[in-house]
């Protein structure tokens, strides 16, 4: 009907989008090792209303041309892989990653994922797991007797075992990394995927060329900055309404077409 | 009734530069987003002998991208990068042509090279991709070099990866491509490099540059498009009233 209201249209819809990426890093500001969104806008495609060069008579041509915009879109929705705040809890099992590296989770259907989530338990068998019972890749089990527990910063982890029994290796925890992170797919309950755009996955011991480093007793908290994400939801609300505003001027003009011939 | 068909003339003139406008408005969060669109509408004089007073509204419009600055947003992120004054970034558009943009949200791309948040790889001062190497942290210079730093080494001095395809835009007009991207005027239609300005290209890591539009101006813009299209109509409903009139006089009896 009028170009402009559709072209309006592509506006609001990507706004709601933005909308909802800013609520949810806003939700998951208290999350462990989560990482923000940030919605990456992208103009539509042009439509080509007058060619450049194109003969305007016989004489002259058109000096430029005019290409017609068609709206906006969000293309995607990228992870800000950046180091978020380190959250001292003083608990043995609780991994913060100083460094780019993931996690390697074995999920119930066999295949890894990643995280960078360090909040780690222990199930009935001593088995090390996430705090939603998925083991740990490679597999550590604590042993009963076991008192205390050490994780060094390469990953080598130690029991010192009860009544003078001495210390043992349990093994030694390898770190994952992707060359390009925000290629990963956000699976939900702080896990990763790997996807042909985060490229293939590397295993290390952590503290080798940039994969990072384990601190014991501490935990990754969210790198979402809530100052940051109101400023941007008080510009995308302002940017709705700025688009609303130019289907109600669209809008007037039909009523005001069909009210008076 | 000829009043008529000049006003309707000239409200079909205005309809695309009301589309324009309003795509502006949607492209108010657009991370480089550049305005191009300037419009006026001119009086022609057109016809014959037969009709020497006709003149007839015809727009005239231009679409050269205007390198006006959006505000920056600063994001910490190092590979974001923000283009100072009238600098412009070399990428690789879909058929391999080269062409400018103003996004600086550059990441590495599953096979180790320098992209665009759309997807378009990053070309160097050749016009070649750029590859970076794995788990190293990526500085981006002043100047557009980009230097690998060892995290297990910081002391060491990095290696320079490649520079960034930076160009001076003031001494050439840009145009629009399909794509949404830039190429200069005179080689529209088939992208390419052009020499640059006299000003240094320069940028700045660490932030991004927001569209430049200016929403006050277009909302303005598209309420007078909205009062003169109403004044329009309103002529063309008056010319019917005055025709009804005529009509009717001469009805008979």
């Amino acid at each position: 009907m009028d170009a402009s209201l559709w072209v309006a249209k592509t506006g609001l819809t990507a706004q709601q989008m933005r909308m909802t990426v800013i609520a949810n890093n806003l939700a998951n500001v208290n999350t462990v090792g989560f990482k923000k969104d940030r919605a990456v806008f992208e103009d539509l495609l042009y439509q080509n209303v007058r060619q450049p060069g194109a003969s305007a008579d016989a004489q002259t041509i058109a000096p430029t041309g005019l290409m017609l915009g068609t709206g906006t879109r969000i293309i995607a929705t990228e992870k800000i892989h950046r180091q978020g705040n380190m959250i001292s809890t003083e608990n043995a099992l609780d991994l913060a990653i100083a460094g780019r590296g993931f996690f390697q989770i074995q999920q119930a259907d066999g295949t890894f994922a990643y995280t960078r989530d360090g909040s780690f338990k222990l199930n009935d068998q001593g088995q090390v797991i996430t705090a939603s019972g998925q083991l740990m890749v490679p597999a550590i089990t604590v042993p009963v007797n076991s008192a205390s527990l050490t994780v060094g910063r390469d990953g080598t982890v130690d029991a010192e075992l009860e009544a003078g029994a001495g210390k043992v290796t349990l093994g030694q925890i390898q770190l994952a990394r992707f060359i390009n992170e925000a290629g990963l797919q956000s699976i939900g309950r702080n896990l990763y995927r790997e996807t042909t755009a985060s490229g293939p996955v590397e295993v290390g011991v952590p503290g080798i060329s940039g994969i990072g480093e384990l601190t014991q007793g501490s935990l990754e908290a969210s790198n979402v900055n809530v100052v940051e994400e109101m400023v941007n939801m008080i510009e995308t609300q302002r940017a709705y309404e700025v688009n609303s505003k130019a289907i109600s001027a669209a809008d007037g003009m039909l009523r005001f077409l069909n009210n008076n011939l | 009734m000829k009043v008529a068909y000049t006003a309707m003339a000239s409200v079909r003139q205005v309809d695309q530069a009301r589309a324009q406008t309003t795509n502006m408005l949607a492209n108010v969060s657009t991370v480089g987003f550049k305005e191009s669109y300037r419009h006026a509408t001119a009086s022609v004089k057109v016809g014959s002998t037969a009709f020497a007073t006709t003149y007839q509204p015809v727009a005239a419009s231009e679409d050269f991208i205007s390198l006006r600055a959006g505000p920056m947003q600063s994001t910490g992120r190092k590979l974001d990068v923000l283009m100072q004054a009238q600098t412009v970034l070399g990428v690789q558009a879909s058929n391999e042509q080269i062409a400018f943009t103003r996004r600086g949200d550059l990441r590495v791309n599953e096979i180790g090279q320098l992209e665009l948040g759309t997807g378009q790889l990053v070309v160097d001062d050749a016009g070649s991709p750029i590859s970076v190497p794995l788990g190293q942290e990526l500085e981006i210079g002043a100047d557009g070099t980009i230097v690998a730093y060892d995290p297990e080494l910081p002391e060491a001095p990095g290696a320079e990866v490649g520079r960034l395809m930076l160009r001076d835009a003031s001494a050439t007009v840009l145009v629009r491509r399909l794509d949404g991207l830039f190429e200069p005027a005179n080689q529209a239609g088939s992208g390419g490099d052009f020499e640059s300005g006299p000003t240094p290209p320069e940028i700045l890591s660490g932030a991004l540059e927001g569209s430049s539009v200016n929403v006050s101006e277009m909302l303005t813009q598209l309420l007078d498009y909205n009062r003169s299209f109403e004044s329009r109509i309103r002529l063309i409903k008056e010319v019917r009233d005055l025709d009804q009139a005529g009509s009717s006089m001469i009805k008979m009896a």
